[in-house]
C-alpha cells in the first residue's frame, strides 16, 4: 500500500514536470545550443574539364486583389480603390534577383559556387559567365538560398541579406533540383519557390519575397543618391522569417501564443527583423507579412535608418490616429514613406498584375500611391476568403483621408489634420508625415506635387548622418541622423534640414516657395515650418519646434521675440491617456557645454487669455518615454490594458531627471542643481500645461519666460 | 521513505517551484505601463483595447471526420451595455456544422462570463488547424476589443517550441 502511494506521487510529480523537465523534451534538443549560420558559398571551383548547369530561379507571390467603390469627384462619379487583399499567387513567378547558388555533388561536398542574375538565370559568380561544374556524368543538386552579398554600382554599397528560419538553427530557406549531366552536354534546370502551401510546405516563395523587396529598396537607395557613400547598409542584416509562427514569442517566451498580436518588428539593439509569418500555424487568417511588400519594406526603413541614421524611437504604440510623441511619428512616417516610394517607383518588379488589374478595374491613376497591410488571404483554388486589410490612399488630403476598413479603429480617418485650427500639428501625425513627405517626391497625380519634386537623395541627407550637400559646404550642416547633433527629432527637423538643400542653405530662398505652397495650404498636411514664419503671430511666437536648442543667454530679450503656449484639451480620441504634444508641452534641448554654468531654469507664466491653467517644468534624459498624465490605477496588465478608467495622474519617473510638478496657482517653476547633472549628455526641457481630465477654451493663450539663475533670458 | 526517493520528490518539486518562480517573475516584469521593447510594430491593433477577455476551448478529437465543439469564455473587467460583434473565424480544412460564424451580443457584464459554441469539424490533431474568435463594441467614444485563436494541435507549433526552448534555456 505504502508503496503504490509512493509510486502514484511520483508519477503524478513527473507528469508535472514534463513541460519543465530537460529530459522530457528531446524534440527540443535540436533548438538549445545556437548553430552557426552555414559560410557563404563564395568560391570558384577550377575543373580541367567542364560542362555548364544553366536555368532559372524564381518565386511565386502572392497578389492583391482590388475593392473598389464609385466616389464623386468634382460631380462625376469616378471608381476609387477602397481596400485591399492578398489574393492568388501571380500568374507568372518572378526571378530571384543575385542570390546565392551552391552546386553538391552526392557526397554532398560542395563542388561549385554561383549566383542569379537581375532576371533570375544561374550564372557563376561574376552573375556573366556560365555555372561551370566538372563534365563527368552524374547527379549534382543546385541549391538556390535565400541569401545574397551582392555589389551594387560602383559605390561599393552591398546587399548583405540573409532570410532565416529561427533564431536557434540559423538556416537559411533554399531550393533545390538535381541535374543530371551526361559529363558532356550542358545541363538545364528551373527552380521554382511556391506561395500556396499545397505545392510547398514551408512556401519559400515567402523568404525570397522578403528578400526581393530588400534587394530592390537597396538598389533603389544605391541608384538615387548620387554620390552619397551608402555603404552604411554594407553590414551583415539577418532577417527571420517562418510560416504559420509569430516572432512576438521571441520576445514573449512566457505568454500564451493566444494572447499575442501576430506582429513584425525590427530589433534596432541587434539589428535583426523580424517577420510574421502568421500564428500558431495558422497564416489564412492572422497577420502574416511574407507577402505584405509594404509592411516589409516599412520594418527594413527602421533598420535603414538605424544603420545610416539613427533610430531613436521610444517605441510603443502607433495607431495613425492621435498626435503622438514626435520621435515616433518621425521614425514611423520614415518607415511609411520608404515603403510606399519603393513600391511606387519599383512597382512592376514587386507585382506586375496591380497596374494590369487597376486598370482592368476603370481606376485612371494606375500608381502605387497606397499605405498597405493585408491581414489573411483569399485563394480561389484552395477556396479560403479571409483575406482583409487596411489601407489608405496617400495621395489624398490631409483633411480628408481614407478612414481604417477593419479593427478596433474601424471608421476613424488615417491622421485627419486641421491646418487652420492647428497648424503644425502633423508634425505629431505619422500618417501626415508620411503624406506630406510622399506627395512632395513623387509627380503621382492629383494631390501630390505636380512638377520638380523634391528628390529622393535630398530627403536621404536630410535622414543620414552626412553632411548635408549645400555650397559652400557649411560643415555644421549635417542631416539628423547624426546622433550627436539631433537626439531629439522629429519631421519638423527634418523639413527644415530639406528645406535648407533645397535653398543651398538659404542661399536661394525662393526655390523653396513651390514646396511651402504644398505643405501649408488647409487640404495639406500642417507641416508647417517654423522658419516660414507660421507660428510668429504679432512678434510672438505660438510654437517652438520640437528639440529646440536653448543656446543663448541674455540680460535683454531674446531675438526670436516673444514665445507663448497655447494649451488645449486633450485630444478627444484618446481621451484618458494622452496629453497633447503639440499644444500642451513644449520641448527644448539643453546643451550644458554651450549654456556653461547654467544651474536653475524659472519659468515663469503670464496668462493672456483663455482658461487658468497650471503648467510644469520638467527636464528629460536622452532616452526618455513620455507618459501622457494619465495611469490605470489598477496596473495594467500583460497586454498594456487597463481594465478601469485611466485617472489624471501628475506623478514624476525615471526619465524626469529634475522637475517641478507642485500644484497650485504657481506663477514660476524652477528646477535647481543642473550643474550635477553629466554635461556630456543632452537633455530636454519640457514646459507643460497640465490639462489632464480639464476642459479648455480654445482661446487659451499663456506667454512665458525662460531664466537662469541671475535672471537672464535663455533664448532660442 | 528511502533517502533516495526522497531526493527525487524533492528534485521534481524544486524544479516545479523553480519554473513557478521564473514564469511569475517574467509576468511581473512585463506588467509595465509602457512599450516593452525598443522595436517597431505595425498592427491594425492597438494593443490598450485588447480588454475583452477570451478562452477557448476545444474538444480534443483524433481524425478530421469528428465533430469537435470549440467554445469561447467571453469576460470583462468591467460591465459593459452596449452592443458587442462577433466572428469565428475558420481556418483552412475546418467546415461549421453547427451555430452562427457571427453574431451580435446586447452586452457583457463583468460579474458573469458569456459563453459561445460551435461545432465544426475538421479540427482535429491529425494536422494543426486553427479557429480564431473575434469581438469588439463600442461606446462613449471608446472601443474595446479582444481576439484569439486555438489550434487544434498546439505542441507541433513553432510557438510552442520557443515557449519550451526558453523554458529549458531559463531552467539551465
Amino acid at each position: 500500500m505504502k508503496i503504490h502511494y509512493f509510486y502514484t506521487l511520483f508519477f503524478a510529480f513527473l507528469i508535472l514536470g514534463a513541460g519543465c523537465s530537460p529530459l522530457k523534451n528531446s524534440q527540443y534538443q535540436e533548438y538549445l545550443s545556437l548553430r552557426y549560420e552555414v559560410p557563404e558559398c563564395n568560391q570558384h571551383y577550377t575543373y580541367s574539364s567542364v560542362t555548364s548547369i544553366a536555368g532559372t530561379a524564381k518565386f511565386f507571390k502572392r497578389g492583391v486583389n482590388l475593392i473598389t467603390a464609385p466616389e464623386l469627384e468634382n460631380g462625376v462619379s469616378v471608381i476609387k480603390l477602397k481596400n485591399m487583399t492578398q489574393g492568388d499567387p501571380l500568374v507568372d513567378p518572378l526571378p530571384i534577383k543575385f542570390a546565392e547558388v551552391a552546386v553538391y555533388d552526392n557526397e554532398n561536398k560542395i563542388i561549385q559556387c554561383g549566383k542569379t542574375d537581375a532576371l533570375g538565370n544561374i550564372k557563376a559568380l561574376d552573375t556573366t559567365s556560365n555555372l561551370e561544374i566538372p563534365a563527368k556524368a552524374a547527379n549534382f543538386t543546385v541549391r538556390v538560398f535565400s541569401r545574397m552579398n551582392h555589389k551594387l554600382g560602383v559605390n561599393g554599397t552591398k546587399v548583405n541579406v540573409a532570410v532565416k528560419q529561427d533564431i536557434y538553427k540559423n538556416e537559411i530557406y533554399y531550393i533545390s533540383a538535381i541535374a543530371s549531366s551526361n559529363g558532356i552536354d550542358d545541363t538545364s534546370i528551373n527552380l521554382l519557390a511556391y506561395a500556396r502551401q499545397t505545392d510547398s510546405m514551408e512556401v519559400e516563395g515567402g523568404a525570397f519575397n522578403i528578400l526581393n523587396d530588400i534587394f530592390l529598396t537597396y538598389q533603389y537607395i544605391e541608384a538615387n543618391t548620387g554620390l552619397v557613400d551608402t555603404t552604411c547598409l554594407n553590414d551583415k542584416f539577418d532577417v527571420y522569417w517562418k510560416l504559420g509562427f509569430n516572432p512576438v514569442q521571441y520576445d514573449s517566451p512566457d505568454s500564451p501564443p493566444e494572447s499575442l498580436d501576430s506582429n513584425s518588428y525590427y530589433d534596432n539593439s541587434k539589428k535583426r527583423l523580424f517577420l510574421t509569418g502568421g500564428k500558431l500555424g495558422n497564416f489564412s487568417f492572422e497577420r502574416a507579412d511574407h507577402f505584405n511588400d509594404y509592411v516589409a519594406i516599412h520594418e527594413v526603413g527602421h533598420h535603414i535608418e538605424n544603420v545610416c541614421g539613427s533610430l531613436l524611437t521610444p517605441g510603443g504604440t502607433h495607431r495613425l490616429i492621435t498626435r503622438i510623441d514626435p520621435r515616433l511619428a518621425w521614425s514611423e512616417a520614415w518607415a511609411n514613406y520608404l515603403a510606399a516610394h519603393i513600391m511606387f517607383n519599383n512597382i512592376n518588379s514587386i507585382n506586375p498584375e496591380f497596374t494590369t488589374k487597376m486598370t482592368a478595374a476603370g481606376i485612371t491613376n494606375t500608381n502605387w500611391t497606397y499605405f498597405f497591410a493585408a491581414e489573411g488571404f483569399s485563394d480561389s483554388v484552395q477556396n479560403i476568403g479571409s483575406g482583409a486589410g487596411f489601407m489608405f490612399d496617400l495621395k489624398k488630403p490631409g483633411n480628408n483621408p481614407d478612414s481604417w476598413q477593419i479593427g478596433p479603429f474601424s471608421g476613424q480617418p488615417f491622421d485627419k489634420t486641421d491646418g487652420t485650427q492647428f497648424p503644425g500639428e502633423g508634425h505629431f501625425r505619422e500618417a501626415s508625415i508620411t503624406r506630406g513627405m510622399f506627395k512632395l517626391s513623387n509627380v503621382c497625380g492629383a494631390g501630390c506635387i505636380l512638377a520638380s519634386p523634391i528628390s529622393f537623395s535630398t530627403f536621404w541627407s536630410a535622414m543620414s548622418f552626412q553632411p548635408l550637400p549645400v555650397t559652400p559646404v557649411v560643415t555644421s550642416l549635417v542631416g539628423m541622423g547624426l546622433n550627436a547633433a539631433y537626439v531629439f527629432k522629429s519631421s519638423a527637423t527634418f523639413f527644415e534640414l530639406v528645406k535648407k538643400i533645397v535653398t543651398n542653405n538659404n542661399v536661394t530662398p525662393a526655390s523653396w516657395t513651390p514646396y511651402r505652397n504644398f505643405i501649408e495650404p488647409v487640404t495639406s498636411d500642417a507641416l508647417d515650418l517654423h522658419s516660414d514664419g507660421r507660428y510668429l503671430i504679432s512678434g510672438a511666437n505660438t510654437w517652438i519646434p520640437y528639440g529646440t536648442p536653448l543656446i543663448t543667454r541674455t540680460g535683454g530679450a531674446c531675438t526670436i521675440g516673444t514665445m507663448k503656449i497655447l494649451p488645449r484639451s486633450d485630444d478627444p480620441v484618446l481621451t484618458g491617456t494622452n496629453s497633447d504634444q503639440r499644444y500642451s508641452n513644449h520641448f527644448f534641448a539643453i546643451d550644458f557645454l554651450t549654456l556653461t554654468g547654467l544651474d536653475e531654469i524659472h519659468v515663469t507664466f503670464t496668462k493672456n487669455a483663455g482658461t487658468d491653467i497650471e503648467f510644469d517644468l520638467i527636464l528629460f534624459s536622452e532616452d526618455y518615454l513620455y507618459y501622457g498624465d494619465y495611469s490605470c490605477p489598477t496596473g495594467a496588465d500583460t497586454n498594456g490594458s487597463c481594465s478601469v478608467s485611466y485617472q489624471a495622474s501628475r506623478k514624476t519617473d525615471e526619465y524626469m531627471v529634475r522637475s517641478d510638478r507642485r500644484s497650485g496657482s504657481i506663477a514660476t517653476k524652477v528646477i535647481r542643481t543642473l550643474s550635477a547633472l553629466n554635461p556630456q549628455k543632452r537633455y530636454l526641457l519640457n514646459i507643460r500645461a497640465y490639462t489632464a481630465n480639464k476642459s479648455i477654451a480654445s482661446t487659451t493663450d499663456y506667454t512665458y519666460q525662460i531664466r537662469d539663475q541671475n535672471g537672464d533670458n535663455i533664448c532660442p | 521513505m528511502p533517502i533516495k526517493n526522497k531526493i527525487i520528490i524533492s528534485s521534481a518539486l524544486s524544479i516545479v517551484v523553480a519554473i513557478g518562480i521564473i514564469a511569475f517573475n517574467h509576468k511581473k516584469k512585463s506588467n509595465r505601463e509602457r512599450p516593452q521593447r525598443l522595436t517597431s510594430m505595425f498592427s491594425s491593433k492597438g494593443v490598450g483595447d485588447r480588454i475583452i477577455n477570451l478562452a477557448m476551448h476545444a474538444d480534443e478529437v483524433n481524425t478530421n471526420e469528428e465533430l469537435a465543439e470549440v467554445s469561447v469564455d467571453i469576460s470583462m473587467p468591467f460591465s459593459f451595455d452596449s452592443s458587442v460583434y462577433y466572428k469565428w473565424k475558420l481556418g483552412e480544412g475546418v467546415t461549421l456544422i453547427e451555430g452562427p460564424q457571427s453574431g451580435q451580443l446586447a452586452g457583457i457584464s463583468h460579474t458573469q462570463s458569456l459563453k459561445l459554441r460551435i461545432k465544426v469539424k475538421g479540427f482535429s490533431k491529425q494536422i494543426n488547424h486553427q479557429v480564431g474568435f473575434e469581438i469588439y463594441g463600442f461606446k462613449n467614444g471608446r472601443k474595446i476589443y479582444g481576439d484569439s485563436i486555438i489550434a487544434s494541435d498546439k505542441e507541433s507549433t513553432f510557438e510552442d517550441i520557443v515557449q519550451n526552448v526558453e523554458k529549458i534555456k531559463a531552467s539551465q
